[in-house]
């Protein structure tokens, strides 16, 4: 959205500045990338998972595939909820810990020019909303970046027995670096 | 002149813009995992009743089918569609201080939902539905009403499945007098932890 705004002010500008200057000339150079569209995937079945009562815990995951323009800088947006609320109703809630963001990214071509990839991992703050800025490699075809989150349920002794829900909403956008 | 330019503005601005604007329309996008976990009810057992051969002679074998009053009943409380284990570890004989007399069980079981009872035989014949081992597990449906549906049964509630069993004690010609008691053990699990 910031290359977008700034190829239209000097589009609108460079009329005047040629007015100005009667007897000469002036190229003023006016560019806007379209990018290819960008879109986020979630993958997985998102079946529910069996918890025991009594200090039980489970892990699971969350993956995306993040998809768009080789090489361009993306900012990932979600929050990660420390807790899931019971399903129906009421005040019971299922802790969450144990979180962890991994994502893959395009970092070139081997010697084969097949696409190599580079992987890196984050700790998200719980409840808070993260920006998680990751930027592509241009000399792929197409940039191919995967999410994947990772996080811990426990039932704690005591839990009251039910289904608990809650979502990771994983947001991303082209960002000028 | 000035309405040129004027023009020359307005075209140039919208052949930009139009492009752009397309451009920021793609440049986001969203989606959600959802985060599902179900705290399922623990297995709970309760003996109902327990087996009782009562008076036998010598000689003469005496049988308690599973559906007959005097077996034995153990209820089986638990995560309703869950399915579950059962395992049987049941003795080759009934003991009397030092005296034994050879004893063989039958069991079958139904859940409370549907009451179709799926007779087992502890010596690992199929007697009835599905295949039994005793040295293995037997896997079976807390309920027998209705498909797992894992994905959208989040309101659960409990089911009951009930066990009887009986057997067949076979006391010799010589078998000495006295009060033979043994022991049956019953255990469930869930499977799809």
């Amino acid at each position: 959205m910031a290359v977008a705004f700034a190829a239209l002010l000097i589009a609108a500008a460079a009329p005047r500045a040629a007015q100005a200057q009667s007897d000469g000339s002036l190229n003023v150079g006016a560019t806007a990338k379209v990018l290819k569209p960008l879109s986020v995937t979630r993958t997985g079945n998102g079946n529910p998972n069996n918890l025991m009562v009594g200090g039980t815990s489970l892990a699971d995951q969350a993956t995306f595939d993040v998809m768009g323009e080789p090489g361009a800088a993306i900012t990932v947006k979600f929050a990660f909820p420390s807790e899931l609320p019971i399903v129906g109703g009421g005040s019971e809630a299922l802790p969450l810990s144990n979180f962890l963001a991994e994502y893959l990214l395009g970092s070139g071509t081997d010697g084969n020019g097949d696409p190599t990839y580079t992987f890196g991992t984050y700790i998200p703050v719980t409840g808070v909303a993260q920006n998680m800025t990751l930027v592509g490699e241009t000399s792929l075809s197409q940039a191919n970046q995967f999410l994947r989150f990772s996080y811990t349920a426990s039932a704690a002794v005591g839990q009251k027995p039910g289904a608990y829900r809650g979502a990771v909403v994983v947001t991303v956008e082209y960002t000028e670096i | 002149m000035n309405f040129r330019f004027l023009s020359l503005l307005a075209v140039g601005a919208a052949l930009v813009a139009q492009p752009l604007e397309r451009a920021q329309a793609q440049s986001t996008a969203t989606d959600q995992a959802d985060m599902t976990f179900r705290v399922i009810h623990p297995l709970t057992t309760q003996t109902v009743r327990q087996l009782h051969f009562g008076p036998v002679g010598p000689g003469v074998p005496k049988t308690i089918a599973p559906g007959d009053p005097r077996a034995a009943a153990v209820e089986f409380t638990g995560e309703h569609l869950m399915d579950v284990k059962i395992q049987f570890q049941t003795p080759s004989t009934l003991s009397s201080g030092a005296n034994t007399m050879p004893f063989e069980a039958t069991a079958h079981f139904w859940a409370t939902a549907a009451d179709t009872p799926i007779l087992l035989d502890l010596r690992g014949t199929d007697v009835g539905a599905g295949y039994f081992d005793p040295a293995q597990l037997k896997l079976g449906a807390m309920s027998l009403n209705g498909a797992l549906t894992a994905v959208d049964d989040l309101t659960a509630t409990l089911s009951t499945l009930t066990v009887n069993l009986g057997g067949t004690v076979s006391p010799s010609q010589l078998q000495p007098r006295g009060a033979y008691t043994g022991q049956i053990v019953v255990t469930m699990n869930y499977v799809t932890m």
